[in-house]
């Protein structure tokens, strides 16, 4: 019937338009509400990326494989993704996992999205959702076997003076010139120079600003300590001008029985002490002569991962151009400075020398394996100009925790542990 | 008694007459709502959209800042980043990399290892359908990050405040 059909079609299009329109209205909610969950989501999963990394960096290393790094890692490591997230993830929890080797870093950020609109359709009131990151550090091979030669103090108290566990000191039978040359320095230490046969003849007077030069360059000269510059040595910690490693229970725990006298290369008052408080350079740069060296090292998490970066891109670029770094100093600030340099004379135990007043604890030696292993009587110095490339190694150092056993022997096998012998190898990596 | 109306073919014609053009009138009563909503999540999309870009942005930024620290400078750092954008649909966006507020602030100069940095990419938001002006509201992102790249010769640094959110401040892509 005409009538009862148009009767009923009364209205219809807002009957219909109120029924489309609250499916629409719903699905737009629940639309702008899951898309606010996955916004949420990507983000959070790109501040956990950002997080994972950053706390990688945060950790402090030793580069001993599965060696504990301290409790204070954790904390810092969740203090900082916490920072990092609650700008890059407003409102996020972090859970920040470290792998048992310090290597690994596992940042989950959980970030919750209000259901503003969807929450009238039925659905929970908020919306959780997560992602993490993993970051990890890859160390080269060699790098696990490495003994820190600096750390920071964490807990601010001063820095040891480790002169008591300082054993009988027997003097060196070899190398050559069996009788010692005495330095002074200004500040009254003395230093025992033996001169080595072959090389430029030794001039111990400190006044003499060439001579000092050449001392500091550490190339023709060994320094060695007999008897009465330990006992220097003793007066001068007891002075303050020699520093040893503070207590590291915290970041470096070192093997049981090791005595790691890493000699700081000043102190409080020391004239190395630049007016910013910060350690001045060791060593000037010779003119002509390319130096590595660093002085931003206020970073108490920068230890030897850091160094060695900046060590081989020093070396990179070194051998880039083709001059010849021949010092490499550096440092850490609020930890005893510590420099190594090219050791150019012909035998590996000899030490360097930095300053000429202070005592050579590095044994330090940059050499190519192949080319040492077919003429071990060469000029190390040579060998750092291999040709670059890829993969190619360009040189490395070995650091000997010092212990007098390795200045009356000179032999490399009395270094092993537990007095620390590493190395530390440099390869062009790019 | 009142009695009902006979429904004779006058009334009926009358009727239906009266009720022609009602869809119409309906429909233009909805239809600006309707609109409104379609307008509106295509608006919506769009700065949503644009919002996930300019984190994208923000994050490369970031990324790119952390791994050339100390190396560039923040005017470079923006210029290399605005060159990967495409003018057209970041039209006004403004680049900023600085010292974040939560470094710890220490002697160590920003764009160090260790330090952290901020990343800053914001534009304002424009409209798609062009029926909205938006010229008072920005879109940005912000990312905190921390300075990877070991530095050799790094001289120089981020400075210590960003001038984020206006339309001045930062680095202007071309």
């Amino acid at each position: 019937m005409p009538l009862t059909r148009s009767r009923s079609e009364r209205g219809a299009i807002l009957i219909f338009t109120a029924i489309v329109l609250l499916v629409l209205v719903g699905v737009a909610a629940i639309a702008v509400d899951l898309s606010n969950a996955w916004s949420n989501r990507r983000r959070a999963q790109a501040a956990s990326d950002v997080g994972a990394v950053g706390a990688l960096q945060a950790i402090p290393r030793t580069f001993a494989a599965g060696s504990p790094v301290g409790p204070i890692a954790q904390d810092e490591v969740q203090a900082l993704v916490d920072s990092l997230t609650g700008v890059n993830s407003p409102g996020a929890g972090t859970v920040a996992t470290i792998s048992a080797d310090y290597l690994q870093v596992t940042l989950q950020v959980n970030a919750v999205s209000r259901n503003s609109f969807a929450r009238a359709m039925g659905a929970a009131a908020t919306n959780e959702t997560g992602a993490d990151s993993v970051a990890e550090i890859e160390l080269p091979e060699v790098l696990d076997k490495l003994v820190p030669v600096g750390v920071d103090n964490p807990s601010g108290q001063p820095y040891q003076c480790m002169r008591a566990s300082l054993p009988a000191y027997s003097p060196p039978a070899s190398p050559p010139d069996p009788t010692p040359l005495v330095c002074t320095s200004a500040s009254g230490l003395q230093n025992r120079l033996i001169q080595m046969t072959g090389l430029d003849p030794l001039d111990c007077s400190t006044s003499d600003a060439a001579t000092v030069a050449n001392i500091q360059d550490g190339v023709d000269h060994m320094i060695d300590i007999d008897t009465e510059s330990v006992r220097h040595e003793a007066d001068a910690c007891a002075s303050g001008h020699i520093l040893t490693l503070p207590n590291q229970a915290n970041r470096i725990p070192l093997p049981a029985g090791t005595t790691l006298l890493t000699q700081a290369f000043g102190g409080a008052g020391s004239p190395l002490l630049g007016a910013d408080g910060l350690w001045d350079h060791l060593l000037p740069a010779p003119s002509g002569i390319a130096q590595c060296h660093e002085s931003n090292f206020n970073d108490p998490t920068l230890i030897l991962e850091q160094l060695s970066r900046r060590m081989r891109s020093c070396l990179q670029s070194w051998n880039a151009s083709g001059s010849k770094p021949r010092i490499f100093a550096d440092s850490i600030i609020g930890s005893p400075r510590f420099g190594f340099g090219v050791d150019s004379d012909s035998d590996p135990a000899d030490p360097v020398i930095f300053d000429d007043q202070t005592l050579v604890w590095f044994h330090t030696i940059i050499y190519d394996d192949a080319a040492l292993a077919a003429d071990p009587d060469q000029d190390y110095g040579q060998f750092l100009s291999v040709p670059g490339g890829v993969g190619s190694e360009i040189g490395a150092v070995t650091f000997y925790a010092l212990h007098p056993g390795m200045l009356t022997s000179g032999d490399e096998a009395a270094l092993l542990p537990p007095f620390g012998t590493d190395l530390l190898e440099f390869y062009i990596i790019d | 008694m009142v009695e009902l109306p006979h429904a004779s073919e006058e009334v009926l014609v009358s009727r239906r007459r009266r009720e022609q053009g009602v869809a119409s009138v309906e429909a233009a009563l909805v239809l600006p709502f309707l609109m409104l909503l379609l307008f509106g999540i295509v608006e919506f999309s769009q700065a949503y959209a644009l919002q996930n870009e300019l984190r994208g942005v923000a994050h490369g930024a970031a990324r790119y800042a952390a791994t050339t620290g100390g190396t560039l400078n923040s005017t470079q750092i923006a210029g290399f980043v605005c060159d990967d954008l495409e003018a057209s649909k970041f039209a006004g966006v403004r680049v900023d990399v600085s010292r974040s507020p939560q470094d710890p602030g220490t002697a160590d100069p920003v764009g160090s290892r260790g330090s952290i940095g901020r990343a800053i990419v914001w534009m304002e938001l424009p409209s798609i359908t062009g029926f909205f002006d938006y010229s008072s509201i920005t879109v940005s992102h912000t990312v905190d990050f921390v300075v990877e790249q070991p530095l050799d010769a790094a001289t120089t640094w981020w400075p210590d405040s960003y001038g984020g959110g206006g339309s001045s401040g930062g680095f202007a892509c071309p």
